[in-house]
Parts: structure tokens; sequence; C-alpha cells
């Protein structure tokens, strides 16, 4: 998977690219963790390029959620494919996150 | 492919002259090797030139599974195999894992999910996926089917 960090005036986004699964655990954590130190508090996760995602990576957005929280912020899901959206909403994200469609 | 030992590919035809790829194969308990796993059935997938909703749903299923059967099933010991059995046509695909653990816990309830914990979403995505989920006797061998024509959340 390929992480890109964008700033555009005051937003976050993390975009991804590729399949969001176990694999890629650590670079996602090391990512949030970095912006969370530097001070941003509030996070958009770009999914419009996401082909797959599994429950591991669900669990990394909703650990993401947690800490932003706690930083006075949150995690805004961006665009997710249709595929990708499915997933969300039987795991019920739609509920807890920000879905941006 | 790494960590992924393939003992049967063969493609085959049933009485109605319908193809259908059918693989066994044993991978050890390692992360890449579930990587590997879950290209190759995806690829045979592709071969038969399935649906790509109805693909994403079972190899997000067999994924699924698979890492179960590592990190509860063989604790991630890459000594411990898990066996993989697929059957795919174009009606139906039924996947087999089997791990070397002591099985899932049956008396727990998979059809609903604590929204916010990070963890224990595996099985219950699985039961939302496919169409049939049946885990045998001991607990350490899961069989899903999906048929062509499912929808989502059938597993309630």
């Amino acid at each position: 998977m390929e992480i890109n960090i964008k700033q555009a005036d005051n937003n976050t986004t993390i975009a991804l690219k590729g399949r969001f699964d176990f694999q890629a655990h650590q670079e996602f954590r090391r990512t949030v963790d970095g912006l969370l130190r530097s001070g941003k508090a509030t996070l958009m996760v770009d999914l419009s390029q996401v082909d797959f995602i599994d429950s591991s990576a669900l669990g990394l957005l909703l650990l993401a959620r947690e800490s932003c929280e706690k930083a006075g912020g949150e995690v805004i899901l961006n665009q997710p494919k249709d595929y990708v959206d499915k997933v969300l909403r039987l795991c019920h994200f739609d509920q807890l996150f920000q879905v941006q469609r | 492919m790494s960590g992924v030992s393939v003992s049967t590919v063969v493609e085959l035809k049933d009485l109605l002259g319908q193809s259908f790829v059918e693989i066994r194969f044993a991978i050890s308990s390692k992360e890449t090797a579930v990587a590997s796993a879950v290209a190759m059935v995806r690829s045979a997938m592709e071969m038969l030139a399935l649906d790509n909703n109805w693909v994403a749903r079972a190899e997000l299923s067999l994924q699924e599974a698979l890492l179960n059967a590592h990190f509860h099933g063989n604790e991630s010991d890459p000594r411990r195999t898990i066996c993989v059995g697929c059957v795919i046509s174009a009606e139906k695909i039924e996947l087999h894992v089997e791990d070397e653990g002591t099985g899932y816990p049956l008396n727990r309830d998979y059809s609903s999910v604590d929204t916010t914990n990070p963890r224990g979403r595996g099985l219950f995505l699985i039961r939302q996926l496919m169409d049939s989920v049946v885990i045998d006797g001991a607990g350490n061998h899961i069989v899903m089917s999906l048929g062509k024509e499912s929808n989502y959340g059938n597993q309630h």
C-alpha cells in the first residue's frame, strides 16, 4: 500500500492507495503517530484509491480515531469506493466516523 | 510463492460441462504466506472471470479466516501450517481453512460486533459476506461458501 500525506490550508489528508490490510499496520500507525506528534488532531483518510480493506485496517482506523479524539480532533473518511464503503457500513463505521462520499 | 506448498490445482468440468477449479495447498503460519495464499486464490477466481464484487467478498473472507488461523489458531507459530482448500466455479465459491489450534470458541456470539473494539471483527465479517459458514466440531476448520446471487448479511 502507498501512503501519501497532503497538506492544504489547515487540513491534513492521509491518502492511501492499494490494499489497506494487515500488511499496512506498521506504516499506517507510524504515519498517524507522526502527524499527532506534529500537532495535527484532525486527519482526513482518503480512501478513494483503496481497492481492498480488511478487519485489521478497520482496527487501525478505530485506533486512529481514539488517538485523534484524545488530541481533540477526529478522523474523517473520504470517498471510499463502493466495495470498501459496503464493508464500512457492515461494520457500522458510518455511525462512528464522518464519511464523506 | 513464499511459504506456500501447493498440492493440487486442477481445472475440472462437472456433469453439466461447467468449469470449476479445485485448489488444495498448505502454508506455513506466516503473514507473508497468508498474503501469497490470498493472491493465489484471487488469481484463480480472476482466471474464471468471476464478478469483481463476488471475488472481493470471497477474497476478504479467505483473508480473515487465514489471519484468524495464523494469529489465533496457530498462535503465530511459523512451524505450524494452515491447510487451504478452494472449489471455485461460476456458480459457487467454497473455501476451507484449517489450522493446528484448539479452535474458535464456539459459545461466543459472532453475529454481532462490538463496534468500537479494534479487534474481533474477522468472523463477524465472514458471516456478513458469505452465504454459509460452518465451523467443525473441533473448531479449527472453517468452511465458507458463497453463491452467485447472494446478498450481504445472510448469516445473521
